[in-house]
C-alpha cells in the first residue's frame, strides 16, 4: 500500500492547502518531540472542552439509564392479568407469582389455566403475537397486543416488564397508534 | 447529469464492500465498528455525494444479509446524518475534531433511530427504546472516539493515495 507516497494532497483541504500539508508532513517526520511554534497549544486548547462535553454528555446518559433501570423484586407476589379481546370482552386472571417479568407470568399462566400466548423475541424485546388464540396481525390492519401495567400504557416488553406484588396487568388487542 | 464511469463504479463497490467486510469482522463486539470512520474518511477523501451512494448501497446489502427490518429505516438517514456533518468539517484536518463528532455520533445512535421507532410505535415505545439501549450508545460513542483517535489519520492518509491511483475527479 503506497502509504509512504508523501506528496498526497487532500482534494478538500483549506486555501493554501499545499502549504498548509508540507507543514503538516513536517510536523509527522518529526513525530511527537520537537514542537514548531505556538499551534499544537491552540489545539490543545480548542479540543478540551469537547471532551469535558462529551464526558458530561456520557455521565448524564449513564445516570438517566441506571435510574431507569426498573427494580425487580422475587418471592410471592399476588398479580392480576386482564385480557381485553378484539371485542372488547375481558377475561382477568389472578394469579400468586414468583415470577420477575411479566412474559415469566404469562408463561405460569399458560401452564396451568386456560391462558395462551404466542410471542417471538424481536430486537425490541419479546412481541406477543397472540393471546388466547387471537393473533393481532400488524401487517394487515396495525393491531397488536398491548400491555397495560396498572392502567398505564407499559414502557416495556412483556420480558422485561417487572412484576411487583398488587400489579395489575392488561393485555389488550388494540389497532393502530395505541397510548 | 454526470455519467458514471466504470472506474467510478468500481470505487463504489469497492467502498461499499470494504463497509460491509468492516461491519461483518467486528459484528461480535456490539458497538464497536468502523463503519462510522470509514464514512467519514469516505466523504473527506472521496467527496459527499459518493459517499451518499455507497451510504445507500451499504443499507441495502445490509437488506440482504439481515433482511429488512425497521432498522432499514434508520440507516436510510442516519448514515447521510453523519455524510453530512463530516462534509460541514470537512475544511478541519485534525483527528479529534472528528474523534468527538464520531462519538457524538454513536451517543446520538439511539436516539436517531429513536424517530423510526416512532413512528411505528409512538413516542412511549420510543422513549423506552432509547432509555433502554443507552448503555450501548455509551459503548458506541466512547468506542467510536477511541477508534477514530487510533486509526483516522492512517485511513485517510491511505485512502487519499488509493483515490488518486484510481484517478477519480
Amino acid at each position: 500500500m503506497p502509504v509512504n507516497e508523501k506528496k498526497t494532497a487532500f482534494p478538500h483541504n483549506k486555501a493554501g492547502g499545499i502549504r498548509n500539508m508540507e507543514e503538516k508532513e513536517k510536523k509527522d517526520e518529526t513525530a511527537a518531540g520537537q514542537t514548531p511554534a505556538a499551534a499544537p497549544e491552540k489545539k490543545k486548547k480548542t479540543w478540551v472542552p469537547w471532551v469535558i462535553c462529551l464526558a458530561v454528555i456520557i455521565g448524564l446518559l449513564i445516570g438517566i439509564s441506571s435510574n431507569s433501570r426498573p427494580a425487580v423484586t422475587t418471592g410471592s407476589k399476588s398479580v392480576t392479568l386482564t385480557v381485553t379481546n378484539k371485542d372488547g370482552s375481558t377475561q382477568t386472571y389472578e394469579a400468586e407469582t414468583d415470577a420477575a417479568f411479566l412474559s415469566d407470568l404469562m408463561t405460569q399462566l399458560a401452564d396451568t389455566g386456560t391462558f395462551s400466548y404466542e410471542a417471538s423475541s424481536s430486537s425490541y424485546g419479546l412481541y406477543i403475537e397472540a393471546v388466547n388464540g387471537t393473533t393481532a396481525d400488524y401487517a394487515a390492519d396495525g393491531a397488536y397486543w398491548a400491555i397495560y401495567v396498572n392502567g398505564e400504557y407499559g414502557q416495556y416488553a412483556a420480558d422485561a416488564q417487572p412484576v411487583e406484588d398488587g400489579d395489575s396487568f392488561e393485555l389488550k388487542y388494540e389497532t393502530g397508534q395505541g397510548g | 447529469m454526470k455519467k458514471r464511469t466504470v472506474r467510478e463504479l468500481t470505487a463504489l463497490a469497492a467502498m461499499s464492500a470494504v463497509l460491509e467486510a468492516s461491519k461483518a469482522a467486528l459484528s461480535a463486539i456490539p458497538n464497536v465498528e468502523l463503519v462510522s470512520l470509514l464514512f467519514m474518511v469516505y466523504t473527506l477523501v472521496f467527496g459527499a455525494r459518493r459517499t451518499l451512494v455507497v451510504s445507500f448501497i451499504f443499507t441495502g446489502l445490509e437488506c440482504l444479509v439481515y433482511g429488512i427490518g425497521i432498522w432499514t429505516a434508520d440507516y436510510l438517514y442516519v448514515w447521510p446524518v453523519l455524510i453530512l456533518f463530516t462534509y460541514l468539517l470537512r475544511r478541519h484536518e485534525e483527528t479529534w475534531v472528528f474523534a468527538v463528532l464520531s462519538c457524538f455520533f454513536g451517543l446520538s445512535f439511539g436516539a436517531l433511530c429513536a424517530i423510526v421507532t416512532a413512528c411505528v410505535g409512538g413516542w412511549s415505545m420510543a422513549f423506552s427504546w432509547w432509555l433502554s439501549g443507552i448503555p450501548y450508545d455509551v459503548v458506541h460513542g466512547v468506542s467510536n472516539f477511541i477508534v477514530a483517535m487510533l486509526l483516522f489519520q492512517p485511513l485517510k492518509k491511505a485512502l487519499t493515495a488509493v483515490c488518486q491511483r484510481m484517478k477519480l475527479d
